[in-house]
């Protein structure tokens, strides 16, 4: 049998004096600092998606000051990826014969939890009131208990204020709250993430197509297992009533994919609660096999599907903002640029 | 609950504010109470198969060593059984219980009990074995010595088997009765699983409990009499989930008898308890995607990865599995020295071995020896001739085998590893010490070692025999270099390296005090190093710790 570890007498010698112990703790804080410094200061200025975030409020305001009908986009990188902006407001201008304008509000892998903090903080304040929220989404996106980006919520989408609601409502365990309030105040901790994209990326020239790979491959199986479990609306319900008490008007959009499984999603749970709240609803993904050619990758689309899809966004939003040259229309975005 | 959960961290902290204020016997209370908690996490019905264990192997100690229980204490005992089972095993809905009763609705505190009399057959089936154990107590006293002894120790093996068998293996060999049948043109067999939920670590605490009553029986340890103390000896929460398993005579006296603070402990509990979250949260959680990954290919019968990338995968996977268990084994060693508790160590850098034996000598140490002291030497060991000595090795290492999970593929994993061995002692291999003038030699069997023990962790990891096959077949005969296999070195390099460094400067936990003699900068160095890591690099996801499964 293995013999009992009794090192201890050894150590106790060799530990000495406690002043070691005080050296390395200043030693660690130091390290710590550093890199919490290089964070604060160079990584996340740096970091496009940051920066982006951050100019997210000023963007709202500009979007609720113009004149016509101001369309925000929000959802994850389907909105980037799958919607061409200016196309979008062209073919809305065409149809409705009233100057439209739309500007994009999105963050990569991101869910209906962290959407309803956007629109909380970029819409829900004096003065920011646009027409129409278009929410493009795939995948589990509007039900809860998503693998949330907690870092990114905590630095670039909440405040404290919102940390009784964060904990009670989107975060389910205790690892996600501590990690949620550790990245609230440590920076470094909250952008992990991107350090260790930042550092594989510069060291392993092949590494974002690896782990795209990888991520496909694996959370598929996550996914799959997952859908086999009855999924709550929590966070969903709480947008859309937090929508009606702001008078916002919202615009639920299912983009495909070429993921079977998200494909054959129904969302019939979810459509009802939306529809049940006087909120429109509107499927694009037409029931039957996906033209692969359009797709980028498994979930985002190139350039072809990019302008198919903007396409048919603006023909679903027509009716919603009025047919042309309907005068409804009009006075909806008059109604609208007059708050 | 795992150690790379923060509810651990903060039940611990609670533990541990009140732990060393308190006398002994309150501490043995407080960590009773805790490692009951810690695992009622889980599903607090698994509490109920602890209890069990911990009574029957408790009375077949004292049994075994001729010490009555007094009539009282056996009532006591049953009691403690049947309460347990009607509170933990009768289908009471608690929670609406409790919400039943805050609110003084009687309709919703009715609607919370149990119904039906089939939801308290556990609770009466408790009842009956235990009252007719207790009823048949005075009389197995009462036995000449000998056979007394064997009774009891009879008693404790076939009832731990029993519930191990049970909770782990029903479903496994009843589905492996039905393919045979299917096999031999047996269509139609109206079978149904079970559907058995396996409680985490019940193969670590039923060998723990059963290795007692046979070492009391050996007189290698002496039986306690306090219930207490006993049950915290099976269930000390640190190790009790993945080990290592402990022996009664070297974790029981720990319990006994008061414990102090020893200089150094706090330091060396820190260092284990960091190393142990290093190689769990960084190396095994970091790799496990790209593990998956691999493996993932290969179960569901797509295209296959090229033979390098499914070799990379492979040794992901070593790395992975290291880094998790002997994290655990770590943190696990960490926490019972921070409570005046000595575990033994578990590994010791078995990737260096020049041998398989000398690998099996280093690996999960507390269950190879636990393999080498209750089955191999019984079974006759290297005594009675070759044939024999390597019958005895494979039986063991397939039982090993089979204890790490109720699959075929652990099956083959074993019964592959005691072939291994036996080919390994029939060629008289010797070990190769790391000296000067022999390194080009250690290194050459080194990786020879690690090799043949990759080769039998195809069969470990994979999710069938036919998918371990294809693996392998792909990794002898496809040598394709991709950017994947690049990039899966890259990672490999970028977690286990440093690891493997460290490992090498203080064999494994061996020598771990040459980190604290160390001069300060270097130890600076290493924590800050570990530090960074767990800050910056811990993995995306957090993975259930492969060995709670065994």
């Amino acid at each position: 049998m293995s013999s009992s570890t009794s090192s201890s007498e050894a150590i106790g010698e060799a530990v000495g004096a406690p002043a070691r112990a005080t050296r390395i703790a200043l030693v660690l804080l130091a390290v710590l600092c550093g890199v919490e410094a290089l964070t604060r200061f160079k990584l996340v200025p740096m970091t496009k998606e940051f920066e982006q975030f951050h100019s997210y409020p000023r963007l709202a305001a500009e979007l609720a000051h113009r004149n016509g009908l101001r369309i925000a986009l929000v959802g994850a990188s389907i909105v980037h990826e799958d919607i061409d902006t200016a196309l979008l407001t062209d073919r809305v201008r065409a149809a409705t014969r009233i100057p439209a304008h739309a500007e994009q509000f999105s963050a990569d892998h991101s869910f209906v939890n962290t959407w309803y903090y956007m629109l909380m903080h970029d819409f829900w304040r004096p003065g920011n009131r646009v027409d129409l929220v278009v929410i493009p989404f795939v995948g589990p996106s509007l039900y809860d208990h998503n693998e949330i980006e907690i870092g990114r919520l905590a630095r670039f989408f909440t405040t404290v204020d919102d940390w009784p609601d964060v904990l009670g409502t989107d975060l389910a365990t205790t690892a996600e709250r501590a990690d949620f309030l550790l990245s609230s105040f440590w920076v470094s901790w909250a952008a992990r993430d991107r350090m260790q994209e930042l550092t594989f990326t510069r060291l392993l020239p092949n590494y974002k197509a690896f782990a795209r790979e990888q991520q496909n491959l694996v959370f598929a199986e996550v996914f799959t297992r997952r859908a086999h479990k009855a999924r709550s609306l929590v966070a969903l319900d709480r947008l859309l009533r937090a929508a009606r008490a702001h008078s916002t008007r919202l615009f639920f959009v299912v983009f495909p994919t070429q993921r079977a499984d998200w494909n054959g999603q129904p969302y019939a749970e979810a459509r009802r609660l939306i529809e049940a709240s006087g909120t429109d609803y509107v499927d694009l993904r037409g029931g039957g096999d996906v033209d692969t050619s359009i797709f980028a990758d498994l979930v985002h689309m190139n350039v072809d599907g990019r302008t198919l899809y903007t396409g048919l966004l603006a023909d679903a939003l027509a009716p919603v903002l009025g047919p042309a040259p309907s005068e409804a229309g009009a006075a909806f975005a008059a109604s609208g640029a007059s708050e | 609950m795992n150690y790379n959960n923060p509810t651990f961290w903060l039940l611990f902290v609670a533990v541990y504010a009140f732990y060393w204020r308190l006398r002994h016997r309150r501490q043995n209370d407080l960590l009773l109470v805790a490692s009951y908690i810690f695992y009622g996490f889980w599903d607090y019905r698994f509490l109920f198969l602890i209890l069990i264990s911990t009574v029957i192997d408790f009375i077949g100690g004292l049994g075994v060593a001729g010490v009555q229980l007094p009539k009282w204490r056996r009532l006591r005992l049953a009691a403690l059984l049947i309460g347990s089972a009607l509170v933990l095993c009768s289908k009471v809905h608690y929670a609406a219980l409790a919400s039943g009763l805050v609110h003084l609705d009687a309709q919703a505190v009715l609607a919370a009990l149990p119904e039906r009399l089939r939801d308290f057959a556990v609770p009466l089936a408790t009842a009956a074995v235990t009252l007719a154990y207790t009823a048949l107590l005075p009389w197995l006293y009462a036995l000449p010595e000998r056979t007394r002894r064997k009774t009891f120790l009879t008693i404790s093996m076939v009832a731990n088997l029993a519930i191990l068998g049970f909770f782990k293996y029903c479903d496994f060999f009843v589905g492996s009765f039905v393919n045979l049948l299917h096999a031999l043109g047996v269509q139609h067999v109206d079978v149904r699983m079970l559907g058995i939920l396996l409680p985490p670590g019940i193969s670590f605490y039923t060998f723990q409990a059963m290795s007692y009553t046979v070492d009391v029986y050996r007189g290698d340890a002496t039986p306690t009499d306090d219930l207490r103390d006993f049950a915290l000896f099976v269930c000390f929460f640190p190790h009790l989930v993945a080990g290592p398993i402990m022996r009664a005579s070297t974790l029981l006296p720990q319990v006994v008898q008061p414990r102090q603070r020893r200089p150094g402990d706090a330091e060396e509990g820190f260092a284990l308890v960091m190393l142990g979250l290093f190689k769990k949260i960084v190396i095994a959680d970091n790799l496990a995607p790209m593990v998956n990954m691999i493996f993932f290919q290969y179960g569901r019968g797509s295209h296959p990865p090229t033979g390098p990338e499914s070799l990379l995968g492979l040794y992901g996977f070593m790395f992975q599995v290291y880094g998790d268990f002997s994290g655990y084994s770590s943190v696990a060693r960490g926490i019972a020295k921070w409570l005046g508790f000595d575990l033994i160590i578990n590994f010791q850098t078995p990737y260096l071995s020049t041998t398989p034996s000398e690998h099996w000598r280093r690996w999960h140490i507390s269950l190879s020896t636990w393999f080498r002291d209750y089955l191999y030497i019984p079974l006759g060991g290297s005594r009675g001739g070759t044939a024999v000595e390597y019958r005895n090795v494979i039986i063991t290492m397939t039982l090993a085998g089979l204890w790490h999970g109720a699959a075929w593929t652990y099956v083959i994993w074993g019964a592959y590893t005691g072939v291994l061995l036996c080919i390994s002692r029939g060629l008289g291999t010797k070990e190769v010490r790391n000296v000067a003038g022999h390194r080009l030699h250690w290194l050459w069997r080194v990786l020879l070692t690690f090799h043949l023990t990759c080769s039998s962790y195809l069969f470990f990891r994979s999710s069938s025999v036919p998918a371990a096959l294809q693996m392998g077949w792909r990794i002898l005969t496809n040598f394709t270099p991709t950017a994947t296999a690049g990039t899966m070195l890259g990672l490999l390099l970028f977690y286990a390296a440093p690891l493997f460094a460290l490992e090498a400067y203080t064999e494994g936990e061996r020598h771990l005090e040459r980190l604290f003699t160390a001069p300060w900068p270097r130890q600076a160095v290493a924590y800050a190093y570990c530090v960074l890591m767990l800050v910056i690099f811990p993995a995306v996801q957090t993975h259930e710790f492969i060995y709670f499964q065994f």
